[in-house]
């Protein structure tokens, strides 16, 4: 079952193309990550699921009804400015979500999260660092009965140990509920999502299994009198004695390795070299 | 929802209620200071005063000075007509101008708009404000009149009901109006300075000719109701329909604005 379909998205902010006809599936119980560099889109994409954002055109479903808006008790959001009401106090603010929300805000569990994240509940929020604010709100927002999860950026900001524990949190989710989420830290996507969608200036330009992605994409060192520029690669790094690419594919390597005569050296990626291999280099995917 | 709108505004209306009810002491204890001190202004000054002070004055500092002993009219002129009813505009902006452009200007506009729909949160926000400027203007109108009547003042209340409509219908129409300055400003002070431009241009239409009839403050402070014991139906409908028009023309806006 499909959480998340968006069709053809379209987003102009006047003559600013942002989002230019993106389509991609969110399946329900998966950690779905948009990607990209600032600016690519995916928090205008983000808002556009969530009717923040108007699209200019374009289909998107969320748990199959068009209108977000009939489905917000099964949506929560956690946004890029994780700012609450300043003038309340963590348990003010979960009297104001259960009074906002009723039923479907489970108070205990805000409790419980904020007291996990040692937050002081009778301090004003105003008091709090940019980190304290970040896990108020994602104890609010965790605390919200839904079915699908949407954050963006919601480990910014939090020294590596909270950042560890949103993390889990955010993988105990999957196969129960959805999460749709955006991050520039790559490492820490790595460790739990199960699919990635690559943005760049307003496009998918890779979408597909993480598993799926690192198999595709090899890092080659050839020599440097190699001639591989002719092929399909990106050229990450050239030097006197070497250069490394990027290839897509075993024929491509295995084309490479013929010009080589087996001075060759083809290395797994991870996710941050794919990352950097697709936004530097524009690696075009068949898929789209 | 409508009770999260109203606790957000509680330190405004608190504020706003005790500055108002500090004016009110003021204006209760300071009546025979009022009356002597417009008594005690001399004939040449009151001569060499302009044009157009001297037409507000009417016939004169001596005759306002012996009007002013009267009780129905200390309390219309220097409560209604002076102390509250030139603050009731800006009563209206400080409930208004936060509503939408501080939610905005802070990003705490995504956590509602994720939880409740756009016709919701319009709703809940724009009648909340409504609700509190209302009780606000119709407690310091009739406020005073009672605790006059207690002190054993001579005054009527035939024409209370009269006055708290004008006020609540004049004051709801700044309302709506500063309402839209709210939702298209992406920050707080834009609505408050838009806001006093438009305060400070409404007074000044009071001096020109046929602009005079867009000069709201007449209307609030309830002139024709102390004198003709009427209410200005042709105001009231105007503002019930200038309000519809901008509560109308807000959700328009806010149900298509990207945030």
């Amino acid at each position: 079952m499909t959480v998340v379909k968006v069709e053809k998205l379209h987003k102009f902010y006047g003559k600013t193309h942002a989002v230019r006809g993106i389509s991609f599936r969110v399946p329900k119980g998966s950690i779905y990550a948009l990607l990209g560099p600032n600016g690519a889109g995916k928090t205008t994409t983000l808002k556009c699921i969530l009717n923040l954002i108007k699209p200019t055109s374009g289909e998107i479903e969320v748990l199959n009804s068009r209108k977000v808006e009939k489905m917000l008790d099964k949506v929560a959001f956690v946004p890029e400015e994780k700012n609450f009401y300043d003038f309340l106090t963590p348990i003010g603010a979960i009297k104001f979500c259960e009074r906002l929300s009723g039923k479907v805000f489970n108070g205990r569990k805000a409790l419980e999260l904020m007291g996990y994240f040692k937050l002081p509940i009778r301090e004003k929020i105003a008091t709090f660092s940019h980190g304290m604010r970040t896990q108020l709100y994602l104890s609010l927002v965790f605390a919200y009965e839904a079915e699908l999860y949407v954050l963006d950026e919601p480990t910014w900001g939090l020294d590596p140990i909270v950042r560890q524990d949103v993390l889990n949190m955010i993988r105990d989710m999957a196969g129960e509920k959805t999460v749709l989420y955006t991050s520039h830290i790559l490492s820490e996507v790595e460790k739990i999502t199960d699919t990635v969608s690559i943005m760049l200036k307003g496009r998918i330009i890779f979408t597909g299994e993480l598993d799926e992605a690192k198999e595709k994409f090899k890092c080659v060192t050839v020599p440097s009198h190699v001639k591989v520029e002719d092929l399909d690669v990106i050229l990450l790094k050239s030097t006197r004695e070497e250069k490394i690419v990027v290839v897509k594919g075993e024929e491509t390597i295995g084309k490479i390795m013929e010009r080589a005569q087996g001075e060759v050296k083809v290395e797994n990626m991870n996710l941050e070299d794919i990352f950097m291999a697709f936004v530097r280099g524009g690696v075009k995917d068949d898929n789209q | 929802m409508i009770i999260n709108e109203i606790y957000k505004m509680r330190v405004r209306t608190t504020a706003i209620l005790l500055f108002l009810l500090l004016l009110m002491v003021l204006f209760l204890a300071f009546r025979d200071f009022a009356i002597a001190s417009v008594a005690r202004v001399p004939e040449d000054v009151e001569e060499s005063m302009p044009k157009i002070f001297r037409k507000m004055l009417g016939s004169g500092l001596a005759e306002l000075a012996e009007r002013l002993k009267e009780d129905d009219f200390y309390l219309w002129l220097q409560w209604l007509g002076k102390n509250f009813g030139q603050f009731v505009p800006f009563v209206a902006l400080i409930i208004s101008f936060p509503l939408f452009a501080r939610e905005r200007e802070r990003k705490t506009l995504y956590f509602l708009l994720t939880r409740k729909t756009r016709k919701e949160v319009y709703v809940s926000k724009v009648f909340s404000g409504a609700l509190m400027l209302v009780f606000i203007l119709i407690l310091m109108t009739i406020l005073p009149f009672l605790i006059t009547k207690i002190l054993g003042w001579d005054i009527s209340l035939s024409k209370l009901p009269a006055y708290c409509l004008q006020v609540t219908a004049g004051g709801l129409t700044f309302y709506a109006l500063f309402l839209l300055f709210s939702i298209l400003s992406k920050d707080q002070v834009k609505p408050m300075i838009l806001g006093i431009m438009v305060l400070v241009g409404d007074a000044f239409l009071g001096l020109l000719g046929k602009l005079k009839v867009l000069n709201l403050y007449p209307y609030i402070m309830g002139k024709n109701v102390f004198y003709e014991g009427k209410v200005q139906w042709n105001y009231t409908w105007g503002s019930i329909a200038a309000i519809a028009f901008f509560v109308v023309l807000g959700w328009m806006i806010f149900k298509n604005q990207d945030f």
